[in-house]
Protein backbone atom coordinates (compact mmCIF):
# COMPACT_ATOMS: atom_id res chain seq x y z
CA UNK A 1 0.00 0.00 0.00
CA UNK A 2 2.70 2.53 -1.08
CA UNK A 3 2.03 5.55 -3.40
CA UNK A 4 4.38 7.98 -3.84
CA UNK A 5 4.10 11.28 -1.92
CA UNK A 6 7.31 12.29 -3.83
CA UNK A 7 5.76 13.19 -7.23
CA UNK A 8 2.30 14.47 -6.19
CA UNK A 9 4.13 16.75 -3.67
CA UNK A 10 5.96 18.18 -6.94
CA UNK A 11 2.41 18.68 -8.90
CA UNK A 12 1.27 20.48 -6.29
CA UNK A 13 4.47 22.42 -6.20
CA UNK A 14 4.08 23.68 -9.42
CA UNK A 15 0.50 24.16 -9.57
CA UNK A 16 0.51 26.53 -6.94
CA UNK A 17 3.77 27.86 -8.62
CA UNK A 18 1.73 28.39 -11.76
CA UNK A 19 -1.49 30.15 -9.52
CA UNK A 20 1.27 32.29 -7.65
CA UNK A 21 2.59 33.54 -11.33
CA UNK A 22 -0.48 34.20 -12.74
CA UNK A 23 -1.69 36.26 -9.92
CA UNK A 24 1.36 38.23 -9.60
CA UNK A 25 2.20 38.55 -13.61
CA UNK A 26 -1.88 39.72 -14.44
CA UNK A 27 -1.63 43.58 -15.62
CA UNK A 28 -4.38 45.58 -13.63
CA UNK A 29 -2.88 48.86 -14.25
CA UNK A 30 -4.79 50.98 -17.65
CA UNK A 31 -2.82 52.28 -20.26
CA UNK A 32 -5.42 55.09 -20.50
CA UNK A 33 -4.09 56.37 -16.60
CA UNK A 34 -1.02 56.83 -17.42
CA UNK A 35 -1.37 59.31 -20.14
CA UNK A 36 -3.88 62.36 -20.71
CA UNK A 37 -6.90 60.95 -22.49
CA UNK A 38 -8.94 62.52 -25.40
CA UNK A 39 -12.31 63.61 -25.91
CA UNK A 40 -12.92 62.74 -28.93
CA UNK A 41 -16.49 64.71 -29.59
CA UNK A 42 -13.95 68.29 -29.24
CA UNK A 43 -11.13 66.82 -30.36
CA UNK A 44 -12.37 65.85 -33.49
CA UNK A 45 -12.38 68.63 -36.34
CA UNK A 46 -15.88 69.21 -37.28
CA UNK A 47 -14.60 71.19 -40.42
CA UNK A 48 -10.79 70.32 -42.44
CA UNK A 49 -9.93 70.91 -45.89
CA UNK A 50 -13.01 70.74 -48.42
CA UNK A 51 -15.07 68.61 -45.33
CA UNK A 52 -17.70 69.91 -43.19
CA UNK A 53 -19.94 67.99 -40.75
CA UNK A 54 -23.39 67.37 -42.71
CA UNK A 55 -25.93 69.00 -39.55
CA UNK A 56 -28.99 67.57 -41.82
CA UNK A 57 -27.35 63.65 -41.98
CA UNK A 58 -28.24 62.30 -38.42
CA UNK A 59 -26.66 58.31 -38.81
CA UNK A 60 -29.18 55.81 -37.88
CA UNK A 61 -28.62 54.50 -34.40
CA UNK A 62 -27.66 51.22 -33.25
CA UNK A 63 -30.60 48.44 -32.65
CA UNK A 64 -31.11 48.58 -28.23
CA UNK A 65 -29.03 45.43 -27.98
CA UNK A 66 -26.10 46.26 -30.28
CA UNK A 67 -26.46 49.69 -28.41
CA UNK A 68 -25.85 47.56 -24.80
CA UNK A 69 -23.28 45.08 -26.30
CA UNK A 70 -21.37 48.26 -27.93
CA UNK A 71 -21.40 50.73 -24.53
CA UNK A 72 -20.07 47.19 -22.34
CA UNK A 73 -16.71 47.78 -25.06
CA UNK A 74 -16.30 51.62 -25.80
CA UNK A 75 -15.80 54.09 -23.33
CA UNK A 76 -16.54 56.71 -26.53
CA UNK A 77 -18.10 56.66 -29.57
CA UNK A 78 -18.02 59.59 -32.28
CA UNK A 79 -20.42 58.77 -35.36
CA UNK A 80 -20.88 61.81 -37.90
CA UNK A 81 -21.69 62.58 -41.73
CA UNK A 82 -19.07 64.91 -43.58
CA UNK A 83 -20.23 66.64 -46.72
CA UNK A 84 -17.56 68.40 -49.21
CA UNK A 85 -18.39 71.10 -51.85
CA UNK A 86 -19.45 68.65 -54.26
CA UNK A 87 -22.12 67.25 -51.99
CA UNK A 88 -20.28 64.43 -51.81
CA UNK A 89 -20.86 62.25 -47.92
CA UNK A 90 -18.91 60.42 -45.73
CA UNK A 91 -19.47 58.45 -42.17
CA UNK A 92 -16.78 58.46 -39.74
CA UNK A 93 -16.88 56.65 -36.90
CA UNK A 94 -14.59 56.39 -34.05
CA UNK A 95 -14.62 54.65 -30.83
CA UNK A 96 -12.43 54.67 -28.15
CA UNK A 97 -11.91 51.80 -25.79
CA UNK A 98 -9.86 51.62 -22.59
CA UNK A 99 -9.30 48.04 -22.01
CA UNK A 100 -8.44 46.50 -25.00
CA UNK A 101 -8.31 42.85 -23.65
CA UNK A 102 -9.73 39.65 -24.14
CA UNK A 103 -13.39 40.60 -24.13
CA UNK A 104 -13.42 43.78 -23.96
CA UNK A 105 -11.68 44.36 -27.63
CA UNK A 106 -12.66 46.34 -30.48
CA UNK A 107 -15.06 43.92 -32.81
CA UNK A 108 -14.08 43.40 -36.09
CA UNK A 109 -16.25 45.24 -38.09
CA UNK A 110 -17.27 42.73 -41.09
CA UNK A 111 -18.45 41.17 -38.15
CA UNK A 112 -20.93 43.85 -37.27
CA UNK A 113 -22.16 44.45 -40.34
CA UNK A 114 -23.32 41.22 -41.22
CA UNK A 115 -24.81 40.74 -37.77
CA UNK A 116 -26.81 43.74 -39.45
CA UNK A 117 -28.46 42.09 -42.07
CA UNK A 118 -25.11 43.36 -44.62
CA UNK A 119 -23.61 40.97 -47.28
CA UNK A 120 -19.64 41.38 -47.08
CA UNK A 121 -18.00 41.05 -50.04
CA UNK A 122 -14.39 41.91 -50.67
CA UNK A 123 -12.97 41.79 -47.37
CA UNK A 124 -9.66 42.17 -47.97
CA UNK A 125 -6.47 43.79 -45.66
CA UNK A 126 -3.53 45.66 -46.91
CA UNK A 127 -1.25 48.88 -45.32
CA UNK A 128 -2.66 51.91 -46.08
CA UNK A 129 -0.45 54.95 -45.63
CA UNK A 130 -1.86 57.59 -43.56
CA UNK A 131 -1.03 60.68 -42.41
CA UNK A 132 2.53 59.18 -43.89
CA UNK A 133 2.17 55.98 -41.49
CA UNK A 134 1.78 52.79 -42.81
CA UNK A 135 -1.56 51.56 -41.12
CA UNK A 136 -2.31 48.07 -41.69
CA UNK A 137 -5.97 47.84 -42.38
CA UNK A 138 -9.33 46.64 -43.99
CA UNK A 139 -11.38 47.16 -46.76
CA UNK A 140 -14.91 45.31 -47.60
CA UNK A 141 -17.73 45.96 -49.29
CA UNK A 142 -21.08 45.89 -47.00
CA UNK A 143 -24.47 45.12 -49.23
CA UNK A 144 -27.92 45.65 -48.06
CA UNK A 145 -30.45 45.56 -50.68
CA UNK A 146 -29.82 48.47 -52.72
CA UNK A 147 -27.33 50.48 -50.15
CA UNK A 148 -23.85 49.52 -51.16
CA UNK A 149 -21.30 50.42 -48.95
CA UNK A 150 -17.13 50.48 -49.22
CA UNK A 151 -15.72 50.77 -45.89
CA UNK A 152 -12.43 51.14 -44.34
CA UNK A 153 -11.30 50.33 -40.93
CA UNK A 154 -8.24 49.66 -38.80
CA UNK A 155 -7.97 48.99 -34.94
CA UNK A 156 -4.91 50.51 -33.14
CA UNK A 157 -3.88 49.43 -29.73
CA UNK A 158 -1.88 51.02 -27.10
CA UNK A 159 0.32 53.16 -29.61
CA UNK A 160 0.18 50.25 -32.47
CA UNK A 161 -2.27 49.47 -35.74
CA UNK A 162 -3.14 46.26 -35.12
CA UNK A 163 -5.02 43.65 -37.56
CA UNK A 164 -4.52 40.48 -37.50
CA UNK A 165 -5.89 38.29 -33.98
CA UNK A 166 -2.14 37.19 -33.70
CA UNK A 167 -0.93 40.98 -33.42
CA UNK A 168 -3.97 42.25 -31.68
CA UNK A 169 -2.36 38.87 -29.19
CA UNK A 170 0.92 39.48 -29.00
CA UNK A 171 0.36 43.34 -28.74
CA UNK A 172 -1.78 42.93 -25.85
CA UNK A 173 1.24 40.38 -23.87
CA UNK A 174 4.09 42.90 -24.54
CA UNK A 175 1.58 45.06 -22.71
CA UNK A 176 0.51 42.65 -20.05
CA UNK A 177 4.75 41.71 -19.56
CA UNK A 178 5.13 45.68 -18.84
CA UNK A 179 2.12 45.14 -16.13
CA UNK A 180 -0.84 46.84 -18.13
CA UNK A 181 -3.57 46.98 -20.10
CA UNK A 182 -3.34 48.95 -23.59
CA UNK A 183 -6.20 50.88 -24.73
CA UNK A 184 -7.15 50.87 -28.32
CA UNK A 185 -9.19 53.02 -31.16
CA UNK A 186 -11.48 51.69 -33.86
CA UNK A 187 -11.15 53.91 -36.87
CA UNK A 188 -13.91 53.46 -39.54
CA UNK A 189 -14.95 55.26 -42.54
CA UNK A 190 -17.46 54.61 -44.91
CA UNK A 191 -19.38 56.33 -47.85
CA UNK A 192 -22.05 55.09 -49.95
CA UNK A 193 -21.02 54.03 -53.84
CA UNK A 194 -21.78 51.45 -56.42
CA UNK A 195 -17.89 52.12 -57.29
CA UNK A 196 -15.95 50.61 -54.91
CA UNK A 197 -12.47 51.59 -56.23
CA UNK A 198 -13.00 55.72 -56.22
CA UNK A 199 -15.00 54.87 -52.76
CA UNK A 200 -11.91 53.60 -51.12
CA UNK A 201 -8.98 55.90 -52.58
CA UNK A 202 -12.01 58.88 -51.16
CA UNK A 203 -12.22 57.82 -48.05
CA UNK A 204 -8.14 57.18 -48.15
CA UNK A 205 -7.51 60.97 -48.99
CA UNK A 206 -10.42 61.93 -46.56
CA UNK A 207 -8.69 60.40 -43.63
CA UNK A 208 -5.87 61.27 -44.47
CA UNK A 209 -6.68 64.80 -44.64
CA UNK A 210 -8.66 64.17 -40.84
CA UNK A 211 -5.21 62.79 -39.45
CA UNK A 212 -3.20 65.58 -40.46
CA UNK A 213 -5.51 67.88 -38.84
CA UNK A 214 -5.80 66.31 -35.16
CA UNK A 215 -3.55 67.00 -32.31
CA UNK A 216 -0.50 65.59 -33.13
CA UNK A 217 -0.18 63.35 -29.89
CA UNK A 218 -3.60 61.97 -30.89
CA UNK A 219 -3.02 61.27 -34.66
CA UNK A 220 0.00 59.40 -33.09
CA UNK A 221 -2.13 57.26 -31.28
CA UNK A 222 -4.94 56.62 -34.20
CA UNK A 223 -2.49 55.86 -36.86
CA UNK A 224 0.43 53.93 -34.25
CA UNK A 225 4.11 54.61 -33.97
CA UNK A 226 5.60 53.51 -36.97
CA UNK A 227 5.57 57.05 -38.82
CA UNK B 1 7.18 -0.51 -5.15
CA UNK B 2 5.62 -3.19 -6.72
CA UNK B 3 4.34 -4.87 -4.01
CA UNK B 4 0.39 -4.36 -5.06
CA UNK B 5 0.89 -5.23 -8.77
CA UNK B 6 -0.69 -9.09 -7.93
CA UNK B 7 -3.76 -7.45 -6.19
CA UNK B 8 -5.49 -5.41 -9.12
CA UNK B 9 -8.66 -5.88 -7.28
CA UNK B 10 -10.59 -4.06 -6.17
CA UNK B 11 -9.63 -2.65 -2.33
CA UNK B 12 -12.38 -1.27 -0.40
CA UNK B 13 -10.03 -0.43 2.32
CA UNK B 14 -9.07 2.80 1.29
CA UNK B 15 -6.87 4.64 4.42
CA UNK B 16 -5.74 7.83 4.87
CA UNK B 17 -1.91 7.07 3.82
CA UNK B 18 -3.58 6.44 0.01
CA UNK B 19 -5.75 9.03 0.56
CA UNK B 20 -3.11 11.78 0.98
CA UNK B 21 -1.36 12.38 -2.67
CA UNK B 22 -5.03 12.76 -4.11
CA UNK B 23 -5.56 15.36 -1.45
CA UNK B 24 -2.95 16.91 -2.28
CA UNK B 25 -3.25 17.08 -5.87
CA UNK B 26 -7.01 18.48 -5.39
CA UNK B 27 -5.80 21.22 -2.88
CA UNK B 28 -3.40 22.53 -6.10
CA UNK B 29 -6.35 21.98 -8.07
CA UNK B 30 -8.76 24.20 -6.23
CA UNK B 31 -6.12 26.76 -5.59
CA UNK B 32 -5.83 27.05 -9.70
CA UNK B 33 -9.57 26.95 -10.47
CA UNK B 34 -10.55 28.55 -7.83
CA UNK B 35 -10.38 31.59 -8.97
CA UNK B 36 -11.34 30.76 -12.68
CA UNK B 37 -14.44 29.27 -11.93
CA UNK B 38 -15.48 32.73 -9.87
CA UNK B 39 -14.53 34.42 -12.81
CA UNK B 40 -16.61 32.49 -14.95
CA UNK B 41 -19.62 32.34 -12.81
CA UNK B 42 -19.56 36.51 -13.09
CA UNK B 43 -19.00 36.88 -16.66
CA UNK B 44 -19.81 33.82 -19.63
CA UNK B 45 -21.63 30.99 -17.11
CA UNK B 46 -23.96 34.19 -16.32
CA UNK B 47 -25.10 34.36 -19.89
CA UNK B 48 -27.80 32.15 -21.69
CA UNK B 49 -25.25 31.09 -23.73
CA UNK B 50 -22.94 29.37 -22.18
CA UNK B 51 -25.30 29.20 -18.47
CA UNK B 52 -24.39 25.13 -18.77
CA UNK B 53 -20.32 25.26 -17.44
CA UNK B 54 -21.42 24.68 -13.77
CA UNK B 55 -23.51 21.84 -15.02
CA UNK B 56 -21.19 20.05 -16.72
CA UNK B 57 -18.41 20.31 -14.21
CA UNK B 58 -21.13 18.79 -11.56
CA UNK B 59 -21.65 15.90 -14.04
CA UNK B 60 -18.01 15.06 -14.34
CA UNK B 61 -17.39 15.52 -10.64
CA UNK B 62 -20.63 12.41 -10.13
CA UNK B 63 -18.55 10.33 -13.84
CA UNK B 64 -15.38 10.57 -11.00
CA UNK B 65 -17.69 9.67 -8.50
CA UNK B 66 -18.90 6.69 -10.19
CA UNK B 67 -15.66 5.34 -11.43
CA UNK B 68 -13.67 6.00 -7.57
CA UNK B 69 -13.48 2.51 -7.09
CA UNK B 70 -11.96 1.46 -10.50
CA UNK B 71 -9.86 4.64 -10.32
CA UNK B 72 -8.36 3.50 -7.27
CA UNK B 73 -7.89 -0.04 -8.01
CA UNK B 74 -5.73 1.45 -11.43
CA UNK B 75 -3.54 3.63 -9.15
CA UNK B 76 -2.66 0.30 -6.87
CA UNK B 77 -1.87 -1.64 -10.06
CA UNK B 78 0.06 1.19 -12.27
CA UNK B 79 3.25 2.47 -12.55
CA UNK B 80 3.45 6.88 -12.40
CA UNK B 81 4.44 7.90 -16.23
CA UNK B 82 7.65 9.11 -16.94
CA UNK B 83 8.32 11.82 -19.19
CA UNK B 84 5.08 12.18 -20.97
CA UNK B 85 3.05 12.65 -18.44
CA UNK B 86 5.46 15.71 -17.46
CA UNK B 87 5.25 17.06 -20.48
CA UNK B 88 1.50 17.41 -20.48
CA UNK B 89 1.57 18.61 -17.11
CA UNK B 90 3.85 20.90 -18.07
CA UNK B 91 1.88 21.73 -21.18
CA UNK B 92 -1.39 22.39 -18.73
CA UNK B 93 0.74 24.58 -16.55
CA UNK B 94 1.58 26.84 -19.46
CA UNK B 95 -1.86 27.25 -20.86
CA UNK B 96 -2.97 28.14 -17.70
CA UNK B 97 -0.48 30.96 -17.13
CA UNK B 98 -0.72 32.46 -20.69
CA UNK B 99 -4.45 32.17 -20.06
CA UNK B 100 -4.64 34.21 -16.92
CA UNK B 101 -2.37 36.64 -18.05
CA UNK B 102 -3.84 37.39 -21.27
CA UNK B 103 -7.24 36.77 -19.89
CA UNK B 104 -8.39 34.37 -22.28
CA UNK B 105 -10.83 32.69 -20.87
CA UNK B 106 -10.88 29.83 -23.09
CA UNK B 107 -6.79 29.35 -22.38
CA UNK B 108 -7.76 29.60 -18.50
CA UNK B 109 -10.44 26.72 -18.48
CA UNK B 110 -9.29 24.27 -21.53
CA UNK B 111 -5.97 23.89 -19.16
CA UNK B 112 -7.94 22.11 -16.74
CA UNK B 113 -7.74 19.09 -19.18
CA UNK B 114 -3.98 18.46 -20.41
CA UNK B 115 -3.38 19.14 -16.35
CA UNK B 116 -5.91 16.65 -15.10
CA UNK B 117 -4.64 14.30 -17.44
CA UNK B 118 -0.46 15.67 -16.62
CA UNK B 119 -1.31 15.30 -12.60
CA UNK B 120 -2.89 11.81 -12.81
CA UNK B 121 0.05 10.31 -14.78
CA UNK B 122 2.69 11.92 -12.90
CA UNK B 123 1.16 10.61 -9.81
CA UNK B 124 -0.35 7.55 -10.75
CA UNK B 125 0.24 6.42 -14.19
CA UNK B 126 -1.63 6.41 -17.31
CA UNK B 127 -3.86 3.93 -16.67
CA UNK B 128 -5.76 6.11 -13.90
CA UNK B 129 -5.93 8.84 -16.85
CA UNK B 130 -7.31 5.71 -18.74
CA UNK B 131 -9.99 5.36 -16.60
CA UNK B 132 -10.67 8.93 -15.95
CA UNK B 133 -10.52 9.76 -19.75
CA UNK B 134 -14.37 10.08 -20.41
CA UNK B 135 -15.13 12.54 -17.19
CA UNK B 136 -11.93 14.61 -18.18
CA UNK B 137 -12.86 14.99 -22.14
CA UNK B 138 -16.01 16.12 -21.06
CA UNK B 139 -14.81 19.11 -19.39
CA UNK B 140 -14.50 20.36 -23.04
CA UNK B 141 -18.00 21.35 -22.94
CA UNK B 142 -17.77 23.64 -19.94
CA UNK B 143 -14.53 25.43 -21.76
CA UNK B 144 -15.81 28.70 -23.28
CA UNK B 145 -15.58 28.83 -26.93
CA UNK B 146 -13.07 31.46 -27.93
CA UNK B 147 -15.14 34.78 -29.08
CA UNK B 148 -13.50 34.38 -32.64
CA UNK B 149 -14.98 30.90 -32.85
CA UNK B 150 -18.54 31.57 -31.77
CA UNK B 151 -18.48 34.92 -34.11
CA UNK B 152 -17.49 33.05 -36.93
CA UNK B 153 -20.25 30.09 -36.62
CA UNK B 154 -23.01 31.92 -34.97
CA UNK B 155 -23.89 34.31 -37.69
CA UNK B 156 -24.63 31.52 -40.68
CA UNK B 157 -26.09 29.63 -37.76
CA UNK B 158 -28.78 32.56 -37.60
CA UNK B 159 -29.28 33.42 -41.05
CA UNK B 160 -30.00 29.83 -41.13
CA UNK B 161 -32.16 29.33 -38.35
CA UNK B 162 -33.90 32.22 -39.93
CA UNK B 163 -34.05 31.53 -43.45
CA UNK B 164 -35.93 28.19 -42.62
CA UNK B 165 -38.25 29.98 -39.99
CA UNK B 166 -39.20 31.99 -42.66
CA UNK B 167 -39.43 29.57 -45.38
CA UNK B 168 -41.62 27.21 -43.41
CA UNK B 169 -43.89 29.90 -41.77
CA UNK B 170 -44.54 30.92 -45.26
CA UNK B 171 -45.34 28.14 -47.12
CA UNK B 172 -47.58 27.65 -44.58
CA UNK B 173 -49.34 31.14 -45.18
CA UNK B 174 -48.23 33.71 -42.66
CA UNK B 175 -47.21 37.28 -43.64
CA UNK B 176 -43.48 36.84 -42.90
CA UNK B 177 -40.71 38.25 -44.34
CA UNK B 178 -36.91 38.52 -43.17
CA UNK B 179 -33.97 40.73 -44.06
CA UNK B 180 -30.97 39.32 -42.48
CA UNK B 181 -31.50 38.06 -39.50
CA UNK B 182 -34.68 40.52 -38.73
CA UNK B 183 -38.28 38.63 -39.30
CA UNK B 184 -41.15 40.48 -39.98
CA UNK B 185 -44.66 38.66 -39.56
CA UNK B 186 -47.87 40.86 -39.87
CA UNK B 187 -46.98 44.05 -37.72
CA UNK B 188 -44.30 42.87 -35.34
CA UNK B 189 -40.16 42.57 -36.01
CA UNK B 190 -38.31 40.01 -34.24
CA UNK B 191 -34.36 39.81 -34.07
CA UNK B 192 -32.95 37.43 -34.00
CA UNK B 193 -30.43 36.94 -31.39
CA UNK B 194 -27.30 35.31 -30.64
CA UNK B 195 -28.46 33.00 -28.46
CA UNK B 196 -31.23 31.84 -30.76
CA UNK B 197 -28.21 30.98 -33.46
CA UNK B 198 -28.70 27.67 -31.30
CA UNK B 199 -24.57 27.37 -31.07
CA UNK B 200 -24.83 26.73 -27.30
CA UNK B 201 -27.72 24.39 -27.47
CA UNK B 202 -25.83 22.26 -30.46
CA UNK B 203 -22.82 22.25 -27.59
CA UNK B 204 -25.38 21.02 -24.90
CA UNK B 205 -26.99 18.77 -26.59
CA UNK B 206 -23.68 16.89 -28.41
CA UNK B 207 -22.84 17.02 -24.21
CA UNK B 208 -26.19 15.69 -23.36
CA UNK B 209 -25.64 13.06 -26.48
CA UNK B 210 -22.09 11.77 -25.13
CA UNK B 211 -23.08 11.25 -21.70
CA UNK B 212 -26.02 9.68 -22.76
CA UNK B 213 -24.41 7.10 -24.93
CA UNK B 214 -21.56 7.16 -22.32
CA UNK B 215 -24.21 5.95 -19.66
CA UNK B 216 -25.55 3.86 -22.21
CA UNK B 217 -22.37 1.74 -23.35
CA UNK B 218 -23.20 0.79 -27.16
CA UNK B 219 -20.36 -1.22 -27.94
CA UNK B 220 -19.96 -0.22 -31.08
CA UNK B 221 -17.71 2.71 -31.66
CA UNK B 222 -19.21 3.58 -35.19
CA UNK B 223 -22.51 4.02 -33.31
CA UNK B 224 -21.51 6.03 -30.77
CA UNK B 225 -19.83 8.37 -33.38
CA UNK B 226 -22.77 8.90 -36.13
CA UNK B 227 -25.11 8.84 -33.17
CA UNK B 228 -22.67 12.36 -32.18
CA UNK B 229 -22.58 13.13 -35.76
CA UNK B 230 -26.12 13.10 -36.04
CA UNK B 231 -26.94 15.41 -33.36
CA UNK B 232 -25.70 18.38 -34.85
CA UNK B 233 -28.44 18.32 -37.38
CA UNK B 234 -30.98 16.97 -34.99
CA UNK B 235 -30.31 20.26 -32.57
CA UNK B 236 -30.39 22.90 -35.79
CA UNK B 237 -33.61 20.90 -36.42
CA UNK B 238 -35.11 21.54 -33.14
CA UNK B 239 -33.70 25.03 -32.95
CA UNK B 240 -35.63 25.86 -36.14
CA UNK B 241 -39.02 24.85 -34.56
CA UNK B 242 -38.16 27.11 -31.41
CA UNK B 243 -37.78 29.91 -33.15
CA UNK B 244 -40.96 29.26 -34.88
CA UNK B 245 -42.76 29.05 -31.95
CA UNK B 246 -41.44 32.11 -30.68
CA UNK B 247 -42.48 33.57 -34.37
CA UNK B 248 -46.25 32.26 -33.77
CA UNK B 249 -46.87 33.15 -30.52
CA UNK B 250 -45.82 36.63 -31.05
CA UNK B 251 -48.06 36.81 -34.15
CA UNK B 252 -50.98 35.07 -32.61
CA UNK B 253 -51.08 36.48 -28.52
CA UNK B 254 -48.70 40.17 -29.21
CA UNK B 255 -45.13 40.82 -28.48
CA UNK B 256 -44.96 40.49 -25.00
CA UNK B 257 -46.28 36.86 -24.89
CA UNK B 258 -43.11 36.21 -26.96
CA UNK B 259 -40.68 37.48 -24.89
CA UNK B 260 -42.13 36.87 -21.64
CA UNK B 261 -42.81 33.08 -20.67
CA UNK B 262 -43.61 31.38 -23.54
CA UNK B 263 -39.18 32.39 -24.61
CA UNK B 264 -38.24 30.28 -21.69
CA UNK B 265 -40.74 27.52 -22.30
CA UNK B 266 -39.81 27.42 -26.02
CA UNK B 267 -36.12 26.94 -25.19
CA UNK B 268 -37.40 23.74 -22.77
CA UNK B 269 -39.35 22.91 -26.16
CA UNK B 270 -36.09 22.77 -28.18
CA UNK B 271 -34.45 20.53 -25.63
CA UNK B 272 -37.38 18.04 -25.17
CA UNK B 273 -37.76 17.95 -29.38
CA UNK B 274 -33.80 16.93 -29.67
CA UNK B 275 -33.27 14.86 -26.70
CA UNK B 276 -36.51 12.54 -27.97
CA UNK B 277 -35.26 13.13 -32.05
CA UNK B 278 -31.71 11.81 -30.14
CA UNK B 279 -33.59 8.58 -28.66
CA UNK B 280 -35.50 7.93 -31.53
CA UNK B 281 -32.62 7.91 -34.24
CA UNK B 282 -30.38 5.90 -31.60
CA UNK B 283 -33.42 3.25 -31.27
CA UNK B 284 -33.22 3.15 -35.58
CA UNK B 285 -29.42 3.33 -35.60
CA UNK B 286 -29.61 0.02 -32.70
CA UNK B 287 -31.85 -1.84 -34.96
CA UNK B 288 -29.55 -1.64 -37.94
CA UNK B 289 -26.80 -2.37 -36.15
CA UNK B 290 -27.89 -5.01 -33.67
CA UNK B 291 -29.07 -6.69 -36.88
CA UNK B 292 -25.51 -6.69 -38.31
CA UNK B 293 -24.48 -7.55 -34.99
CA UNK B 294 -26.49 -10.55 -35.44
CA UNK B 295 -25.57 -11.54 -38.81
CA UNK B 296 -21.51 -11.74 -37.87
CA UNK B 297 -21.94 -13.37 -34.52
Amino acid sequence: MKVSLVRPLIVLLLMLGAAALSVLAVPTRLLADSRPGFDLESSIPKAFGDWKVDPFMIPIPPSPDQESAMSKIYDQILSRTYVNSKGERIMLSITYGSKQNQQMRAHRQEVCYSAQGFRISQLQRLPLTVAGATVPSARMVATQGQRIEPVTYWFTMGDDAVMSYLDRELTQLRYALAGKIPDGYLVRVSSLSSNPTEAFEQQLRFVDALMMSVDPELRRRFVGSSA
Amino acid sequence: MNTMAGSGAVSPTRNLHSMLPLAMLAFGFSVMFGPVFYKLAQTVWNTDEQGHGPIILGVVVWLLWLRRDALHAAALAGQPAGISGWVVLLLGLLTYVVGRIQNIVTFEMGAAIPLLVGMLAVSFGWRVVRVAAFPIFFILFAVPLPGAVVDALTQPLKQAVSWAAEGILYAMGYPISRTGVILRVGQYQLLVADACAGLNSMFTLEALGLLYMNIVGHTSKLRNVLLAILIIPMSFFANIIRVMILVLVTYHFGDEAGQGVVHGAAGMVLFGVALLLMFIIDGILGFFFRNREGKTA
